[in-house]
């Protein structure tokens, strides 16, 4: 494929067949220095993570502290309700019951967890994002259906666009693209 | 895979049936799936189902415009057995709901491959069925416009805050988080499927609608990654969530004094009962569902074989729990515990009990057998059964034990209304109005997913495949 | 990936690191047999709630070992392929539990242990006469002989059959093994919830709480879990494990530790929340007796020694993940098992025994013969469970599902 003539590039874009090319490929990206470049495939791939020295993941921890801040205020609340704002004699229990509080504590915990890390997912993915200079390909609607792309960024500092083709022509892939910045 | 001729185990694998069907390839599983939705287009036979549906549902919404006219008087509950209809019906919803989650959270988490082609399916019954569920508390206040009081808020009352030491205000907290977890958990799942809809759709009007709610998602591999953690992770807290609900629902009963109701083992009970119910529920919807769609490489015999089992190990579960339950009234000695026991088994509703063991403990008993285990229309029957025997436990438990208390001169009986009637089976309606919606307009079963259990998915070479 | 392709040795002994614990276990055993004798002459009634402490436990490793047998023949998993072989040593010292139990039937029958034993006084008492007809000696003793009897022939052909399969590799046994294993997994339901109720709840016949069985239950499968997971840790880097197992089987023994660690929390939980929101006259003194009077502190250790520690700890892939750490981690919850039950058992020795007056209440004590008679009755045990360890290959290589288990390093 000829290279385009425009001057901006987002990237370069290669069309695998299987998830084994994919990985084979991040693998070689990796190795000759190429930072800026991400694998796209319908479903995860396991090895790719690896294959991309992706290991960084802070997801667990902040679900953790956002658990734990859930389980403060759901006791707090509760103890904050009972003893402080409003006690109430019921049934002549403690106010302090403290056994009675599990119940809403725990449902906190799992309700703060849970929504703070789906959003911390979609905020670390940069998601929603409806367009994106990916789409602009044509056959990258692929990518969620049965093919496997790698694309070398131009914010790359080793960017060059014809070192990168000649490079991603070295992989065997289907196909190679160009994809244009928007 | 290289086992070496040395320690070759000479008894091969028992013949275990597939869970997917032979000859699938990426682009086959995602044309076969995603077609249901975006070619087949609307049939005569779906707009029939839907507006059977649709009409049930219907009179669902003239039940509940009737009740909130004239008040829930229209009801059968009375001074004896004020939880009545409302209460059982919100048992047996939630509890049905509770296999999707169990099917998407913790076969996940016990690497159940088998669980993937019925996932989707099982958590959209799950939101479903807890819609339905959430409905019956709310009427039951009598006042449903006054629902928000049940949630801590600022107000000009001085009263910021509900009673937190009601198990009532814990269903409160427990039915929310679930819904809305279980809705998350659901959505996440979809975003790649709807990324597939979205580059499948062939007009604009659909390609915008997947887009928008497909929240841009192209498959990035350092997306997936934290997509997996997530998900991983919300399989994780909806595992406890699940059996957190619905032990908060036995609590309602089980932290008051009432025989019949105060009984230690509450809660795995209930959880026990809601499993088996959830599960028979899941194998009523999926063997017609399978059938019409064309559906059998994906639920395979095997996963109505593991549904049974499931069925059967929590059917036998809770007929432990029918036996202690007798034993238990028996030991306390106590005067009341006895009474409750002889009454609930030969009072004026032994009819009922009776039904219940046939429908609860006597039918689960035939998936012992592997032949009636691996036969669709003998499951399909046994899960109808134990649908009927889980409304009936719940029956038992709710209105026999409060029929007859501790003082004789407050005994009286109950029975439900032509009003209870229309409500109860309106949500059946309303329950499957959007079952039809759901399957009209999402993809049923989870492509990427499916996609993962093609061999060669996890990125490993293949044979005959050279590493490049 | 695949596991080591070089032949395994199948039958490979037990590695030294673990037989070296063999004889300490019998001189221990032996010199706490001595002492325990030494203890009943002393104070026959002290000695006895010190042995049916040590029983419980020790019977409740067994038994769970052998519900565990029956749930991995029929869920599969390495893990259960793995721990086959210890899990089937400790069934196998059924009998000598049986054996074991001599002490409390002569508790049962001098009058020394029940207080539903004493005739007089169940006639005196009109709750305890309602309940004779259960509690009651004859009765007691058909049903003792039941349970054992059932656990003996059950552990008898599970340990059977696995041996046949082990030498002959015929198809047949996996698929008779399930089909005992199925029905036996309700046996096992009913008879550990009679036996609990028959020997530790009948401790104090005035209380009664359906949970109580199933808390019983859940310890007993947490107990047997951490034996199989600490023992495969130790001989992991031995023929014939080693290459075998990795990480993820690890994994999985950690996740089953620590589910039943949840199971036991939320059971127990479960059970105090009841009680206590229920505040029935019946009901409390169960906990009254168990969070005064210098309980409340054993509590306490639970909630944080059988809960929260093993809990946090067991999340952690690091701990899970290179197996060494499940030995420590096992051991450790093995103690809470201990002081669990210790916490159930001992408080009814000075509580009156289920009189509910609150001036009855209990106090901490702990007696030298508490500490004496689970060594006691461990050394014994753990010689005998060694000594069958021994007895054949420490891996199960006729298995149907070992293939599938074992390639990739799966599940």
């Amino acid at each position: 494929m000829k290279p385009s003539t425009r001057s901006r590039y987002y990237g370069v874009l290669a069309e695998f067949e299987s998830p084994a090319a994919l990985v084979a490929a991040a693998r070689a990206t990796h190795a000759a220095g190429y930072r800026k470049y991400d694998a796209y495939s319908p479903f995860p791939i396991e090895e790719l993570a690896d294959a991309m020295h992706d290991h960084k993941n802070p997801i667990p921890k902040i679900v953790f502290f956002a658990g734990l801040t859930g389980a403060c205020v759901g006791f707090g609340m509760q103890v904050y309700a009972n003893l402080i704002h409003y006690p109430m004699n019921i049934a002549g229990r403690p106010l302090y019951a403290w056994p009675m509080f599990i119940p809403i504590t725990f449902e906190c915990t799992v309700a703060f967890a849970a929504f703070t890390g789906v959003l911390a997912m979609l905020a670390l993915n940069g998601l929603p994002r409806p367009h994106h200079p990916l789409f602009g390909v044509p056959r990258f609607s692929q990518a969620s259906q049965s093919r496997f792309f790698l694309c070398i960024e131009s914010s790359d500092p080793k960017f060059e666009l014809e070192a990168v083709h000649k490079f991603l022509e070295g992989l065997k892939p289907m196909e190679i693209h160009d994809v244009e910045d928007e | 895979m290289a086992v070496s001729n040395e320690f070759e185990p000479s008894v091969s694998p028992t013949s275990r049936l597939p869970v997917i069907g032979p000859g699938h390839t990426y682009a086959s599983i995602n044309e076969k799936i995603s077609a249901i939705v975006l070619l087949r287009g609307t049939t005569f036979g779906w707009l029939v189902g839907f507006g059977i549906a649709f009409m049930i549902f219907m009179m669902m919404l003239g039940s509940i415009s009737y009740l909130i006219y004239k008040g829930v008087g229209v009801w059968g509950i009375n001074n004896r057995v004020g939880w009545g209809f409302d209460i059982i019906n919100f048992v047996w919803w939630i509890g049905i709901g509770h296999a999707g989650t169990l099917i998407s959270a913790i076969l996940l988490l016990l690497h159940q491959k088998w669980r993937t082609s019925i996932n989707r399916f099982a958590e959209a019954m799950t939101l479903f069925a807890v819609a339905c569920a959430a409905l019956f508390p709310v009427l039951h206040l009598g006042r449903p416009w006054y629902a928000y009081f049940l949630f801590p808020y600022p107000n000009t009352m001085g009263m910021y805050f509900p009673q937190f030491r009601s198990p009532l205000e814990w269903d409160v907290f427990a039915v929310s988080t679930y819904a809305s977890v279980s809705l998350v958990f659901w959505y996440v799942g979809l975003i790649p499927d709807l990324a597939t809809m979205r580059d499948r759709a062939r007009n604009w009007f659909t390609k915008t609608v997947y887009g928008f709610f497909s929240l841009g998602w192209r498959g990035s591999a350092r997306h997936w990654h934290r997509y997996e953690s997530i998900y991983l992770l919300l399989a994780g807290l909806s595992t406890p969530l699940v059996l957190s609900v619905h032990t908060i629902v036995s609590f309602d009963f089980a932290v008051s004094i009432i025989p019949g109701w105060h009984a230690t083992f509450f809660p795995p009970y209930f959880v026990a009962g809601a499993i088996y119910a959830g599960f028979a529920m899941v194998l009523t919807l999926a063997i017609p569902v399978r059938w019409v769609y064309g559906l059998e490489d994906f639920i395979t015999d095997k996963h109505l074989e593991n549904m049974g089992l499931i069925t059967l190990v929590t059917g036998n579960m809770v007929g432990y729990a029918y036996i202690m339950e007798l034993f238990y009234g028996w030991y306390s000695a106590n005067e009341y515990e006895q009474f409750m026991v002889h009454n609930r088994v030969l009072g004026p509703y032994w009819a009922l009990y009776v039904a219940l063991i046939v429908c609860n403990i006597i039918a689960p008993q035939l998936l012992w057998s592997k032949r009636i285990r691996r036969n669709a229309w003998w499951l399909f029957a046994i899960s109808m059964f134990v649908s009927v025997g889980m409304w009936l436990e719940r029956y038992v438990i709710i209105v026999v034990s409060l029929h007859r208390t501790f003082l004789p001169s407050g005994w009286g009986t109950y029975a439900g209304t032509f009003w209870d009637w229309t409500l109860y089976i309106g949500t059946m309606g309303f329950f499957l109005t959007l079952l039809f919606l759901f399957i009209r307009l999402l993809p049923m079963i989870s492509m990427s997913e499916m996609q993962m259990l093609l061999p060669g998915a996890s990125g490993a070479p293949q044979k005959g495949e050279a590493k490049s | 990936m695949s596991y080591d392709t070089k032949p395994l040795q199948w039958d490979a002994p037990v590695p030294a690191a673990i037989l070296r614990f063999q004889t300490p276990a019998l001189v221990i055993g032996l010199l706490g047999v001595i002492l325990a004798v030494v203890a009943a002459v002393l104070d026959f009634r002290q000695f006895l709630h010190a042995y049916l402490f040590a029983f419980t436990f020790w019977n409740g490793v067994t038994l769970g070992a052998m519900v565990l047998l029956m749930i991995q023949y029929l869920t599969g998993g390495g893990w259960g392929i793995l721990g086959r072989r210890t899990m089937e040593a400790a069934a196998r010292n059924m009998g000598l539990m049986a054996l074991l139990f001599l002490p409390i039937l002569a508790g049962v029958l001098l009058n020394k242990l029940y207080i539903w034993t004493d005739t007089a006084r169940v006639e005196a008492d009109h709750h305890l006469h309602q309940k004779a007809t259960y509690l009651n000696v004859p009765f007691f003793l058909v049903r003792l002989v039941f349970y054992f009897a059932v656990w003996i022939a059950w552990a008898h052909f599970l340990s059977r059959w696995s041996l046949e399969q082990d030498q002959s590799g015929d198809k047949k046994l996996a698929q008779k093994l399930r089909n005992l294993s199925g029905p036996g997994l309700l046996i096992m339901a009913i008879t550990m919830t009679f036996s609990n109720i028959d020997w530790l709840m009948s401790l104090e016949p005035y209380w009664f709480s359906s949970m109580y069985p199933l808390i019983n239950m859940v310890g007993n499968l947490l107990s047997a879990i951490c034996v199989t997971a600490a023992l495969v840790a130790l001989m992991a880097d031995n023929a014939p494990f080693k290459g075998l197992i990795s990480s993820k089987h690890f994994r999985d023994f950690g996740n089953l530790m620590l589910a039943f660690t949840m199971l036991w929390t939320y059971t127990s939980l479960s059970q105090f929340l009841i009680t206590y929101s229920g505040n029935l006259p019946e009901e409390t003194p169960w906990y009254l007796n168990r969070l005064n009077g210098g309980w409340g502190y054993v509590a306490a250790s639970l909630l944080v020694g059988h809960f929260m520690l093993p809990f946090v700890v067991l999340l952690q892939r690091q701990v899970k993940d290179p197996g060494k750490p499940l030995i420590y981690v096992g051991g450790f919850i093995i103690l809470m098992r201990m002081v669990d039950l210790f916490w159930w058992i001992k408080p009814t020795y000075d509580a009156g025994q289920g009189f509910q007056a609150v001036e009855h209440l209990s106090h901490f004590s702990l007696s030298w013969m508490d500490l004496i008679a689970p060594l006691a009755i461990g050394g014994v045990w753990v010689w005998f469970y060694l000594r069958n360890l021994q007895q054949r290959p420490l891996i199960p290589r006729h298995d149907p599902h070992f293939k599938e288990a074992f390639a990739h390093g799966g599940h």
